[in-house]
């Protein structure tokens, strides 16, 4: 009886598994493995902010096509606000007015994109007649800011007089002119000398009215008031790497005339960090990308993913049959990013347990704890393999140094491993110190380190080192750190998560084959040799 | 390689019991989970099968708050060699051995002396649930210590033997006797290095021995034949391991039994995942004598019953299999 439930449920959830899979590859096909061609990603802007009185109006920048990145989609996530915007244009920032006319609560909204990878943008030129206009509406705006005036009255001469800093400041800008005349020569000649404190921009960056905080807003300002035309753009490094929380870059752009757009001017800060990284611009100018004149407290998150997976046609839903309506609905590209990299990671945690089961109910590997080798193997992914392993490695000695020292003391068994634990922790808030300084960058993700199991596979093997001898250790170290480089090298090979993620339903199956497991009655393989002497005995009686 | 080989080892695989098998076929399938505690926490099992007469090691006291560690010497009295034991413990792990109160301190077996302060740190520990198979906190048994009677004639002793019954719905399938080593440090277990002995179940008649995975004759510390002898009183041991089953009805359980000088068969504990190396030390798979009590067609609803149907089986395999040379 119990053989027959367990037949009926391996084949439902194998056949339920297949039957959703077979389904939505029939009606809307995907492909199997992430499409190679033109790489993309989901940007996502998550806007925070309290009402301070109504109405609500936010006067948000977005993003245009620009770099080298293209925008093939986006959506705007409002929650009951009207939103308008500027057509996207190259290189030309877009205004957008969200509105709402009434609501007290903390409010929340999203704007989300999908970018791709463009050659033909980054070629976009401007005819000679948009730059004419371009560059003569740019000054125009620029005059009427208050930096440009407040930089102005501070050179003018006045009467007679000429300032001493108008003076240095003139002398500067003469000195670069008379090397040069391409004006994105000059903007970097400029930034290189302000870098180099050639000049003292002290006095300018302390201008009153509106400050100019930096030496790239003090060469933006300077320039723009020698008649070239440059603006500040604030954008977001591009990378292959999942991320949140993404800190915001700013650059100086120019307008070339002969190139016909708006070029980077490369500044030595660049040199150092930016330059080999691609740039994805946000939104330009001096001022930040949102203003909510009736908001309090607003702060906004950049989150970036790779998104190979994400069509780009977008299907127009009204077409839809309603079980393709059903279907269309697992689409896991619909969720906010954060949720959308929670996701890929929790998905392949159950190819993690497989394997483990297969080690341990097939092979017969012995590990320290159960789902140790998985949680290891899912902290490997943020740090790398190599720092990963010397991490653990670090930390499991450091660990049991800890340990064999306070076991001398005789301590009690909570205390001790509390003990052990808040050392361990202190060894990473230092080694976490230590990365920043020497610039690797995964340092921090030793935090995902599950501590707490951590310590206690510590205490397990301590245990085990006093009770079984090094041998066993060793034999059930060795068997951990074999699960774990198989589970990492599967879990993060970008194949099985994107097919996870785009096909959760196959985790049915992988249900289907866990009970299989469960009730699986044969010979571990190193049962073979434990019992090698038994199966190659001789018949010699009955 | 010849194909009758291959066909030989196929057999013989059939026979034997493999862990994953244990646990399904046989754990999972017929050992009833409420019964469990009944073995995994030895007072609980003691207090079981005092309830139907059968010995068990004096309990000298049990332990259950560490306010009560620090009153040791009151709960002793004048009990001078004694075991500690976690309560819950697996494997042997945490007992530790007193084998005389000197006037330095605790005498081990090993002969190491331990102040009362380590004494108390290790009981500590046992409350603590270091030793305990859930990690819950535990409690502490002391337990007089049990004087073994001799069971292989002129063998020193290193600790204390006992004789694990594997008992399959209550009828005996195997045992073997476990002899610690100095190697061992005076514990049983073959994993820490102990040596099983198989024994003949109708005939009480050792055929067999087995060291750290490898077959042996000889013992390997004392040059003495392990195999042929006879395990004293062996009746009353198959008598009242079978008698187990009705204060504690696990059909797939381990019973293990000292024999005392004095008091003679003591059960020592019941175990509920007894493992799979008897195989090894027996030199026989299970499976045969396993499926042949699911085939009984006789009744075995009595002691005696189960005995008979035991002693009838065609173990008769005294003589033990030519050894691979070593």
């Amino acid at each position: 009886m119990r053989n027959l439930s367990i037949w009926i449920s391996v084949i439902f959830f194998i056949a339920a598994g297949v039957l959703i899979f077979g389904y939505r590859q029939l009606n809307a096909p995907l492909p199997i493995v992430p499409a190679p061609e033109q790489p993309k990603w989901q940007l996502e802007i998550k806007v925070n902010f309290l009402p301070l009185r109504n109405p609500l109006l936010i006067n948000w920048q977005l993003p245009s096509d620009n770099n080298g990145y293209r925008i093939i989609d986006e959506f705007f996530i409002t929650k009951g606000y009207g939103v308008e915007t500027d057509e996207n244009r190259p290189l030309i920032p877009r205004n957008s007015r969200w509105s709402k006319q009434y609501s007290l609560n903390n409010q929340t909204v999203f704007y989300r994109a999908i970018i791709s990878q463009d050659e033909a943008s980054s070629k976009y030129k401007f005819t000679e007649e948009e730059m004419d206009q371009l560059k003569k509406k740019y000054l125009e705006a620029y005059a009427e800011t208050t930096s440009a005036q407040s930089l102005k009255q501070k050179l003018s001469t006045r009467g007679q007089e000429v300032s001493p800093m108008a003076m240095s400041v003139e002398q500067l800008l003469d000195s670069i002119r008379q090397k040069t005349i391409a004006p994105k020569i000059f903007v970097r000649r400029l930034v290189r000398a302000l870098e180099q404190e050639e000049f003292s921009t002290n006095a300018l960056v302390q201008s009153d009215i509106e400050p100019l905080r930096n030496t790239l807003e003090v060469a933006w300002a300077l320039s723009n008031y020698s008649g070239i035309p440059t603006r500040i753009a604030n954008g977001i490094a591009v990378s292959d790497q999942e991320g949140r929380y993404l800190p915001i870059v700013r650059w100086i752009e120019v307008l070339d005339e002969e190139e016909g757009r708006w070029e980077r001017v490369l500044t030595a800060e660049d040199d150092k960090q930016v330059r080999k990284r691609q740039l994805f611009a946000l939104w330009y100018g001096k001022l930040d990308m949102l203003s909510i004149p009736n908001g309090l407290r607003e702060s906004y998150v950049v989150s970036l993913e790779p998104a190979n997976y994400i069509s780009s046609q977008v299907s127009n839903e009204d077409d839809l049959s309603p079980p393709q309506k059903l279907l269309s609905m697992i689409n896991f590209g619909q969720l906010p990013v954060g949720s959308q990299i929670l996701l890929k990671f929790l998905l392949v945690i159950p190819i993690g347990t497989l394997i483990l089961a297969v080690a341990r109910q097939f092979i017969g590997i012995k590990t320290f704890g159960t789902f140790m080798p998985i949680l290891i193997a899912l902290s490997f992914k943020e740090t790398g393999l190599m720092i990963g392993l010397g991490l653990l490695g670090g930390v499991v000695i450091a660990g049991l140094l800890t340990r064999s020292y306070l076991a001398k003391l005789q301590l009690l068994f909570v205390p001790r491993i509390s003990a052990v634990m808040t050392i361990l922790i202190l060894l990473i808030a230092v080694l976490a110190l230590f990365f920043e300084n020497t610039r690797i960058e995964s340092g921090l993700a030793i935090f995902l380190f599950p501590i707490v199991i951590l310590v206690m596979l510590i205490e397990r093997l301590a245990l085990v080192l006093d009770e079984a001898g090094p041998d066993e250790a060793m034999a059930t170290g060795f068997g951990t750190l074999l699960v774990v480089l198989a589970c990492y090298f599967v879990m993060n090979t970008s194949q099985v998560r994107y097919f996870f993620f785009t096909f959760p339903e196959t985790l049915l199956i992988i249900v289907g084959i866990h009970i299989l497991l469960g009730r699986y009655a044969g010979f571990r393989l190193t049962e073979y040799v434990r019992f090698q002497d038994l199966i190659t005995r001789k018949p010699n009686s009955p | 390689m010849p194909f009758g080989t291959l066909i030989n080892w196929w057999r013989n695989k059939q026979e034997i019991l493999n862990l994953n098998q244990r646990n399904v076929s046989f754990i999972l399938a017929e050992n009833d989970r409420s019964l469990y505690p009944w073995v995994d926490n030895k007072r609980k099992t003691k207090e079981r099968l005092a309830a139907v007469d059968l010995a068990t090691p004096n309990l000298i006291a049990t332990l259950s708050t560490h306010r009560e560690v620090s009153r040791l010497e009151s709960y002793l009295a004048e009990e001078k060699a004694f075991a500690i034991k976690p309560t819950q413990g697996s494997g042997g792990g945490g007992i530790l051995i007193i084998a005389a109160r000197t006037r330095k301190g605790y005498r081990k077996a090993s002969g190491q002396i331990l102040t009362p302060d380590e004494v108390a740190f290790h009981m500590h520990n046992i409350l603590s649930g270091l030793y305990s198979l859930s990690g819950q906190e535990d409690e502490v048994i002391i337990e007089s210590l049990i004087r073994s009677a001799e069971i292989i004639p002129n063998l020193p002793l290193c600790g204390v033997p006992d004789l694990r019954i594997l008992l399959y719905r209550g009828v005996p399938v195997a045992s073997m006797l476990r002899l610690p080593t100095f190697d061992s440090e005076g514990k049983a277990n073959l994993h820490m290095g102990g040596i099983g002995v198989g024994i003949d179940i109708a005939t009480g008649l050792t055929t067999s021995a087995i060291h750290q995975n490898r077959f042996i004759e000889h013992h390997p510390e004392f040059d003495m034949s392990l195999l042929g002898h006879h395990i004293p009183q062996w009746e009353t041991v198959l008598s009242i391991a079978a008698q187990v089953y009705d204060a504690i009805p696990l059909n797939y359980m381990g019973v293990d039994i000292v024999i005392d000088q004095q008091q003679g068969p003591l059960i020592l504990e019941g175990n509920a995942r007894p493992g799979i190396s008897i195989q090894l030390a027996t030199r026989k798979g299970l499976l045969p004598a396993l499926r042949r009590v699911q085939e009984a067609t006789v009744p075995l609803d009595t002691v005696e019953a189960r005995l008979a149907f035991a002693c009838q089986q065609p173990q008769g395999v005294a003589e033990p299999y030519a050894l691979p040379t070593a």
